[in-house]
């Protein structure tokens, strides 16, 4: 049977929306049983038949059930983003409470009340991070909702009276918000599968030590009294590291050396983890990682000047949609780059394994 | 996939697979006959679910061929598919049986049955 070649490239241009694992498995057959199922002189694809491909698309993008080996990668990969990132923001907020606990209750006994929203916060992100590594997926990513509202209510609460505050932690927001997507829609999909198991604890043992390490330098800082009044902390060992993160009250050697080794630690598991995986952590990370380094800079001017009106000036409507577009566009970007990156090397490969069969065949030698 | 219950179109393609191997097409047809015209497989919803099944090893291919310039792969049921497809016809028998049982006691009492 003939068909109208417009059907077959209107197909052809729906089955462009599965995952290129997928199109290169069944793509051929697929436009076979959908030209072979068409009516004659059919010009369209029939409604039912693309909301049954639109829905099958967007289901294999997402990595759910059935879905190819390249969209695999990237639930794996979102287990992995949706885990750190659960840890990072359960170590910041753990390691800020625990240095200025201890620190306040070094210098004056005293110890500060802590606002419900951080302890919200800490219960959410720690329930995510125990339960990303188990089949309870649902719970995980609950418990990081929670926590990743939790903080982007308190931002948003505080907006009016100080928006510098809000547009200094957007990144931070960013990354919360992006790594219970992440939690949600992992497909089942567990971090220790790319990690693997002792990366995973390594992991978890590299976080344990970073938000742990503010608390213990406050705990062995020297307090200096002054004989006038007022007092001050010296960090273990007699150095202060010349920055200071977090709001702890003293950062040291302690920070230096064990923040150091964890960190690193950190990065080696995702190094480590494989090419295919750690090309989509980047892509999930670059948009938090850029507007952390890029936001100080573009609205320095809104950073300093803001403050100093009574009431404090307020985002325009452009630096909202800076704010909100330029995350979800460079992320855009970079899973472009890393599907454009992927197929390439596919076609790279199927071209040399077909040079390597064209020498090993022999030559047909006429008799 | 032992463990992931089977919906109705995985178990309608693996009831079709299971006379003989079939290409997609062949699946689609066979499925709206088993069903008695009440289950049409569309295209996108055939190949994920048989890359579903190829992936939990219940299907494989049997054959390629070139129709029309395009391939067309004939999927088999494979021991395990055969196992778990006669595993899922009991299961549905066991439950269908105690709904008609129930049923059958339910239009017996009075006030609940015909008028």
């Amino acid at each position: 049977m003939t068909h109208d070649p417009r059907l077959e490239a209107r197909y052809e241009r729906l089955l462009a929306l599965f995952p290129a694992a997928h199109r290169q498995e069944y793509g051929d057959e697929m436009i076979g049983v959908l030209l072979t199922g068409a009516k004659p002189q059919q010009r369209y694809p029939g409604l039912r038949e693309t909301a049954d491909l639109l829905r099958c698309a967007a289901w294999q993008r997402l990595g759910g059930r059935g879905a190819g080996g390249a969209d695999r990668h990237w639930a794996s990969a979102a287990a992995v983003f949706g885990l750190v990132t659960a840890f990072v923001m359960l170590t910041y907020r753990l390691s800020v409470m625990g240095a200025q606990f201890f620190g306040n209750w070094r210098m004056d006994e005293r110890v500060p009340p802590f606002p419900a929203q951080w302890w919200l916060a800490v219960a959410g992100w720690a329930v995510a991070v125990g339960f990303a590594f188990t089949r309870f997926g649902l719970v995980a990513a609950v418990g990081a909702w929670i926590a990743a509202l939790s903080e982007v209510v308190v931002a948003f609460g505080e907006y009016a009276s100080w928006p510098s505050h809000l547009v200094n932690v957007w990144w931070m927001l960013v990354l919360g918000v992006g790594g219970a997507l992440a939690l949600t829609l992992r497909a089942g999909a567990r971090p220790q599968e790319a990690l693997g198991v002792r990366r995973g604890i390594a992991l978890a043992a590299a976080f344990t030590t970073l938000a742990v390490v503010p608390t213990l330098e406050a705990l062995l800082a020297e307090v200096y009294r002054y004989p006038g009044g007022g007092y001050s902390l010296g960090a273990f060992g007699g150095y202060n590291a010349p920055f200071q993160l977090g709001g702890f009250p003293v950062t040291g050697s302690l920070t230096v050396v064990l923040g150091g080794v964890s960190t690193l630690v950190v990065l080696y598991c995702l190094v480590r983890a494989g090419a295919s995986v750690r090309r989509r952590l980047i892509a999930m990370f670059v948009p938090a990682l850029v507007l952390k380094l890029v936001v100080p800079v573009w609205f320095n001017g809104f950073l300093v000047s803001t403050q100093r009106f009574d009431p404090p000036v307020l985002l325009a409507a452009g630096q909202w949609v800076f704010l909100v577009a330029f995350p979800l566009v460079l992320f855009l970007l970079g899973a472009l780059l890393v599907e454009r990156a992927e197929r390439h090397a596919h076609l790279i490969a199927l071209g040399r394994a077909a040079e390597r069969d064209a020498r090993l065949t022999p030559q047909s030698t006429p008799s | 996939m032992a463990d992931v219950p089977i919906g109705e179109p995985a178990f309608l393609i693996l009831t079709a697979l299971a006379a003989e191997p079939k290409h997609g097409y062949a699946v689609i047809e066979d499925v709206l006959d088993i069903s008695g015209g009440q289950v049409r497989l569309h295209t996108g919803t055939l190949y994920s679910v048989l890359d579903r099944l190829r992936e939990g090893g219940l299907i494989e291919v049997d054959r390629e061929e070139i129709v029309a310039s395009r391939l067309r792969r004939y999927y088999r049921l494979t021991g395990v598919g055969q196992a778990r497809l006669a595993a899922e016809s009991a299961r549905l028998r066991r439950n269908a049986d105690a709904a008609l049982a129930r049923l059958s006691g339910f239009s017996l009492r009075p006030g609940t049955g015909a008028a």
